[in-house]
């Protein structure tokens, strides 16, 4: 007898943003053809107009704190979690393109197809953030993977970025390949693919049966296999190898982009999947994530510390901030979740920014981005090197800054859960990362300039640098309103404390 | 009818087996290949455990699979030949001007 096939009720609502996001990508993709090439930045800001109005629709389906809707087969959910990682990535992605917008004229590779590549990839990630069944999760990752080859290979004809989009997708199918032979296994023992349901059925089995079923083993198996595959995402050692070459090589605000966007999606994803489907398993998963995070802290950091090139060296400490993430994804059932949003936010506002002021820098055919060019900043732009030393500070977790109280509630929640090793190797790396960021900071002070640089300035540019400024100095000082959004975000995942 | 057991331990095998054709052939072509086997090993189980539990959701998965794979090798194929313009090379070894 052939399965029936039943058409569930839909809800819109509940991918309104998804939909939204993705119609004016296509839209757009066809209205650029018609816009003359003089006229390329029109394509940009059609583009900001239309993450505005994605945050917009967001804002008007955002369910109440605390509940939650689910449509098409329970596949996807909306809920003020997924809402509010989606306003992030909203954010993320608009200070992506504004800063793009005189970055591709001025570099001469300015397409039109950049853009709408930038929303399909802001897609993948809102929807890697709403889906709560597995075939989705796998074409959220795909979609924004595959959109971020192209964009990193951007840079053609220039020979490093095709290279780095050459590496970044060698190993990005590689990792495809361990995240759907694991789904593959999952489907075999659980047979569904829905978290919430797996989820219930190792409750239950693992329970009633003493012995453990042989289904839950093939759930075991790949559950660990989606988690190499995330791991490969989010850069968690010693999966990271490509990060820093591919953020060498592709176009900055590419790398600015990837490296906050990309993250934030596969861990909510990846937050997701173990939070509802494979918490039964927490005794396996706990661990491997504990150890998977000291190395990623340490490693990436100590790494970070040898690095003359301020864009590697960014790469690295990006290595370095997943490590904290995952921190925060592992204490998921106390107060992990609200560290974590709070976290993304504070590494995305000072990293954008950080990847601002190296776009300001950057010339011509040059692929150097050496500390030198940092060096006596403080004498010729004071403006520019008070900004970069402010999202040094925030990268680096000291007071004042968003960073800090970022680092703070991670470390509060492991503390809470009992990790005390994970906070002790935490402060551990955190001191060591202070090493690297200050050295940025002593350069603009303190030394006399190395060579003229002339920072190029544009309204993008500015406008991104002063939002993360006053962003990350605002949410410092007064972290409160902040906490109680994302308070309010994780009621609603049910995990909130 | 055939075991479902064996579908599985023939996928699990052709899964190795790109698995290591990644991580030991240097030519990027021939990692692509297998590549692509990986997610064909990934599509022959996901067929056998749908026929098995007599769900069609694993049946539904495979299309996504092969949709996604035709678009990823498409992407790849095209950085390719963009590489072998500058370089006459698709060895994955000789591609290394960024160091790390």
């Amino acid at each position: 007898m052939p399965p029936e096939i039943v058409i569930p009720a839909i809800d819109l609502r509940v991918i309104a943003p998804m939909l939204t996001i993705f119609a004016w990508a296509t839209v757009l993709l066809m209205v650029d053809l018609f816009i003359p090439s003089k006229d390329r930045k029109l394509t940009g800001y059609l583009a900001l107009a239309g993450l505005a109005v994605t945050a917009l629709v967001t804002l008007a389906v955002q369910p109440a704190p605390g509940t939650s809707r689910t449509s098409f087969s329970d596949m996807v959910v909306l809920d003020s979690f997924g809402t509010t990682l989606t306003l992030i990535l909203l954010l993320i992605a608009a200070f992506s393109i504004a800063i793009s917008i005189n970055y591709l004229s001025y570099h001469n590779i300015e397409m039109g197809e950049y853009y709408p590549l930038v929303l399909f990839a802001t897609g993948g990630m809102i929807l890697l953030g709403q889906s709560t069944n597995l075939i989705l999760v796998f074409l959220g990752v795909e979609l924004l993977s595959i959109t971020l080859y192209v964009l990193t290979a951007f840079f053609y004809p220039r020979y490093t970025s095709e290279e780095a989009g050459l590496k970044y997708l060698l190993l990005g199918a590689f990792a495809a390949g361990f995240l759907i032979y694991g789904i593959a296994l999952i489907y075999g023992g659980a047979g569904t693919l829905n978290l919430f349901e797996i989820g219930a059925l190792l409750d239950t089995s693992l329970t009633v049966g003493a012995a453990f079923p042989p289904g839950a083993l093939l759930v075991l198996i790949g559950g660990a296999l989606v988690l190499i595959g995330f791991c490969f995402k989010i850069s968690l050692v010693p999966f990271h190898m490509w990060t820093p070459d591919v953020y060498e090589g592709s176009p900055t605000p590419v790398a600015a982009f990837m490296s906050v966007g990309t993250k934030g999606a596969a861990f909510a994803a990846l937050l997701r999947i173990l939070i509802v489907a494979l918490l039964p398993f927490k005794v396996y998963w706990l661990p491997v994530l504990g150890v998977l995070a000291t190395l990623t802290m340490l490693f990436g950091n100590i790494a970070a510390l040898m690095q003359p090139n301020v864009k590697r060296m960014l790469a690295y400490s990006s290595v370095g901030h997943a490590g904290y993430i995952t921190i925060g994804i592992m204490t998921a059932g106390t107060h992990g979740t609200e560290s974590f949003l709070f976290y993304l936010l504070a590494y995305a506002l000072a990293n954008m920014g950080a990847f601002a002021v190296l776009i300001t820098l950057e010339r011509r055919g040059e692929m150097a981005w050496s500390v030198d060019d940092f060096a006596g900043l403080w004498k010729r732009y004071p403006l520019l090197a008070i900004a970069m030393a402010t999202f040094m500070l925030s990268l680096a977790g000291v007071p004042p800054t968003a960073g800090f109280f970022g680092k703070f509630f991670v470390f509060a929640a492991a503390w809470e859960d009992g990790q005390v090793f994970l906070v002790f190797m935490g402060v551990l790396s955190s001191a060591i990362a202070a090493f690297f960021y200050l050295r940025v900071i002593i350069r603009m002070f303190m030394d006399e300039p190395m060579r003229e640089v002339i920072p190029i300035f544009n309204r993008g540019l500015t406008i991104t640098i002063g939002i993360a400024v006053v962003g990350t100095i605002v949410f410092g000082l007064l972290p409160t309103p902040l906490v109680s959004l994302v308070q309010n975000a994780v009621i609603a995942l049910g995990v909130g404390g | 009818m055939v075991e479902t057991s064996y579908y599985i331990l023939l996928s699990a095998s052709l899964f190795t087996l790109g698995i290591l054709g990644v991580l030991v052939r240097r030519n990027a072509i021939v990692v692509f290949m297998s590549v692509e086997l990986m997610l064909n090993a990934a599509n022959l189980a996901f067929v056998a455990f749908a026929r098995q539990q007599g769900n069609i959701d694993g049946q539904v998965l495979v299309f996504f699979v092969i949709t996604v794979a035709a678009a990823e090798v498409a992407v790849g194929l095209a950085l390719l030949v963009t590489i072998f313009r500058n370089k006459q090379t698709a060895d994955v070894d000789a591609i290394s001007q960024l160091h790390g």
